[in-house]
């Protein structure tokens, strides 16, 4: 007999093998969901309108720390202010980027210049891209998606050559949607950093989220950059806070 | 010896630094670091940065203060045989170097409450020069600043307000006080006068931003005394837009003898790491020119001035910053062929008679008109920086042109600065001033300087 119990068996097993390879598959195939993640991820991250202080310290391979504290508002997608409280030679240096526009702003100066968006504001291992950073989901594409783990690994592409990461490999936790990792490779595909997203902390109602990010980087040995969030609050500001003739006067934003 | 004695000062300056900033810590501590355990109190550190002060129950919030102190030593070598030495040092003509050293401290507060803001910034200064001591204080800005909306602000006092896209030279600066070449990014004394800012801002179409900025500056016996000419109340505005993305900014000064200046610039990125800028002014200047006989004359005109730059940034994080500025009211070869056969003749009359009165009147005619920064037609302006080369942090080099383009001199600087902690920046430049007789770079009375600072921010 052709139908044997047998065959029937080696059917299933052979619709059971192809079934499971491409669920299996399946994830590397999702691309348009890592998109749905990544603004998830940014939604949990950020709300759309905040303030909010940072310290960045650089620790170096003696020890030393180099210290900037730094306050932050955002509106929107595309605006975002900071202004640097500490240390006393970099207070009052201040930036705002519209999109790709961005300027910088220094007292002595005495009026905002505009720059190139991907020019380093000061000196050490972290650049404007840490510290003015967009959404996520404004400047790259997930090209693909995997699960482990409970994981999510986001592969994700820049959408222009306009900043400073061609490509992120985000690890997302599936639970929180909130990353863990995030390693960022030049257009060589050199590892230039790597992010370290840690202490996951309720900075108030809806907003639960990593307060330090630490980075490290393959370029500088033994150097180590942390940034510690604070007060992150949403608060609305009308759009003329974003703007170059406010940058002098961003100081009176804060309460 | 005295470069010793002020690098022997810096070296100090950061032994005494450095220990506050930078203890000493071990691998292990770095490795450490990273645990997510931190010891320290973000939250209270804010506290502190919020208000400066303990007193916030009398009223007193949000008093902060800042300074800087500088030490500098700036050492000349003396071109003997240029006309611009003998003019300077026709009483000491075998003098070989120059030297200043310059003590600096400014001092800036600011006192913010509700709507109101004060600020002031005073600036003192000693310096030695020929052996000699001598000390300076201004007040560089004092003005209160009124602002009851995110919109719109009024200010009064003294300020700066600069104005202009370009580098090295900003020709619709009405506001404000010509630019030292030689460090664009130096703080400068303000003017007293009245201005505001009002500014909108639309979500849609290509126009994203509008501000209007009008200003009112008197000129009077106590007050900005130095500013242009004998006008007695200045009036003008700047209208800046945000349109396709683009700086654009229209402006204007006006008194009431009617001679009123018009400007206008704009700043675009080209790409993401390219800048492209322009300023261009039409402007009513009085200046002397020479006759024939050695006498001179003032003319009076309008002329357009005008800089074009860009801002460069390659993948080696060097950037580049390259302008090109057009004097309309500069003078000419010829002009200047004037002014130096002036001190010539000048010059030849000290030899001969003993007299320095001619010598006095070129000096005089020098320091107003013709020994000043940019006094020529056509200039062109490169820095070239790179960020932290060799992976030494917090190290910036730059080597820097300005060339005269009429007569074909230049000056080269090579500027090193350093931050070695935290707060103090460390400068080394050096400089060489290159040209044939009678040109601008030529005749200056140094062929070359080494200028070294230390600066403290706390």
């Amino acid at each position: 007999m052709f139908i044997s119990k047998k065959n029937i068996c080696l059917f299933f097993w052979v619709i059971g093998f192809v079934i499971t390879s491409v669920s299996v598959s399946v994830p590397y195939v999702y691309a348009g969901q890592g998109d749905v993640i990544l603004q998830q991820v940014d939604k949990n991250l950020f709300p759309d309108s905040y303030e909010l202080y940072r310290k960045l310290i650089n620790i170096e391979p003696d020890g030393s720390k180099r210290e900037f504290i730094f306050y932050t508002v955002r509106k929107g997608r595309a605006k975002i202010a900071s202004l640097f409280l500490a240390p006393a030679s970099e207070k009052g240096r201040a930036t705002l980027r519209l999109g790709d526009n961005m300027w910088l702003y220094i007292p002595n100066v005495g009026r905002p210049i505009r720059i190139t968006s991907l020019q380093s504001v000061t000196g050490g291992i972290f650049n404007n891209a840490d510290i003015m950073r967009l959404d996520f989901s404004v400047e790259y594409n997930c090209a693909r998606m995997e699960e482990k783990n409970r994981k999510y690994i986001l592969d994700l592409k820049a959408k222009t050559d306009s900043v400073a990461y061609d490509r992120l490999l985000m690890v997302v936790d599936k639970k929180t949607i909130l990353p863990e990792e995030i390693k960022c490779f030049a257009a060589s595909g050199m590892l230039i950093k790597t992010l370290h997203f840690k202490n996951i902390k309720e900075f108030g109602p809806g907003i639960v989220r990593p307060a330090i990010i630490e980075t490290d980087s393959p370029l500088h040995k033994g150097y180590k950059s942390i940034m510690i969030f604070a007060r992150l609050k949403k608060r609305n500001f009308p759009d003329e806070v974003f703007t170059f003739s406010f940058m002098s006067r961003l100081n009176s934003l804060r309460k | 010896m005295r470069l010793f004695i002020v690098l022997l000062n810096l070296v100090f300056v950061c032994a005494f630094v450095s220990p506050a900033s930078s203890a000493s810590k071990t691998e292990a501590d770095i490795e450490s670091a990273p645990t997510g355990d931190y010891d320290f109190d973000l939250d209270a550190e804010l506290d502190g940065l919020s208000a400066d002060n303990a007193d916030s129950e009398q009223g007193l919030k949000h008093l902060t203060f800042n300074a800087e102190a500088a030490l500098s030593e700036n050492i000349v070598l003396l071109r003997q045989s240029s006309r611009l030495f003998k003019q300077r040092y026709y009483d000491n003509p075998d003098q070989e170097f120059a030297t200043e050293f310059d003590a600096n401290l400014k001092l800036m507060a600011e006192y913010k409450k509700e709507v109101l803001t004060s600020y002031a910034r005073l600036d003192f200064e000693g310096t030695k020069k020929a052996n000699e001591w001598s000390s300076d204080g201004t007040v560089d800005e004092a003005y209160v600043l009124l602002q009851p909306d995110y919109t719109w602000s009024i200010g009064a006092g003294k300020k700066v307000l600069r104005w202009g896209r370009g580098y090295f030279a900003n020709p619709v600066a009405f506001f404000s006080r010509p630019k030292n070449v030689n460090d664009p990014e130096a703080m400068e004394e303000g003017y007293v006068l009245l201005y505001g800012d009002y500014i909108k801002s639309y979500t849609e179409g290509p126009l994203q931003t509008v501000t209007l900025t009008p200003v009112i500056l008197p000129v009077t016996e106590k007050f900005n005394q130095d500013f242009l000419t004998s006008r007695s109340l200045n009036y003008g505005a700047k209208l800046y837009l945000l349109l396709y993305d683009t700086d654009i900014d229209l402006m204007f000064i006006a008194d009431k003898e009617g001679k009123p200046a018009y400007g206008a610039d704009f700043a675009y990125n080209l790409t993401s790491n390219l800048e492209i800028h322009g300023e261009i002014a039409r402007t009513f200047d009085l200046k002397p020119y020479f006759n024939d006989d050695n006498t001179f004359n003032y003319d009076e005109q309008y002329a357009f001035s005008y800089l074009l730059g860009l801002r460069y940034l390659n993948t080696h994080d060097t950037t580049f910053i390259l302008e090109y500025y057009h004097n309309g009211h500069g003078y000419e070869n010829e002009d200047m062929e004037d002014y130096y056969e002036f001190i010539d003749s000048a010059y030849e009359d000290y030899q001969n008679s003993g007299t320095d009165l001619k010598l006095k009147k070129s000096t005089f005619l020098g320091k107003e008109y013709f020994n000043q920064s940019l006094v020529m037609q056509d200039y062109a302006y490169v820095k070239i920086t790179q960020k932290e080369p060799f992976d030494i942090l917090y190290f910036n080099p730059s080597f820097i042109v300005l060339a005269n383009l009429d007569d074909y001199s230049t000056n080269i600087g090579l500027e090193f600065l350093y931050t070695p902690v935290a707060n103090l920046d460390l400068k080394v430049k050096f400089s060489v001033n290159q040209g044939d007789k009678k040109t601008e770079f030529g005749e200056k009375a140094g062929s070359g300087s080494l200028y070294v600072e230390a600066k403290y921010y706390f």
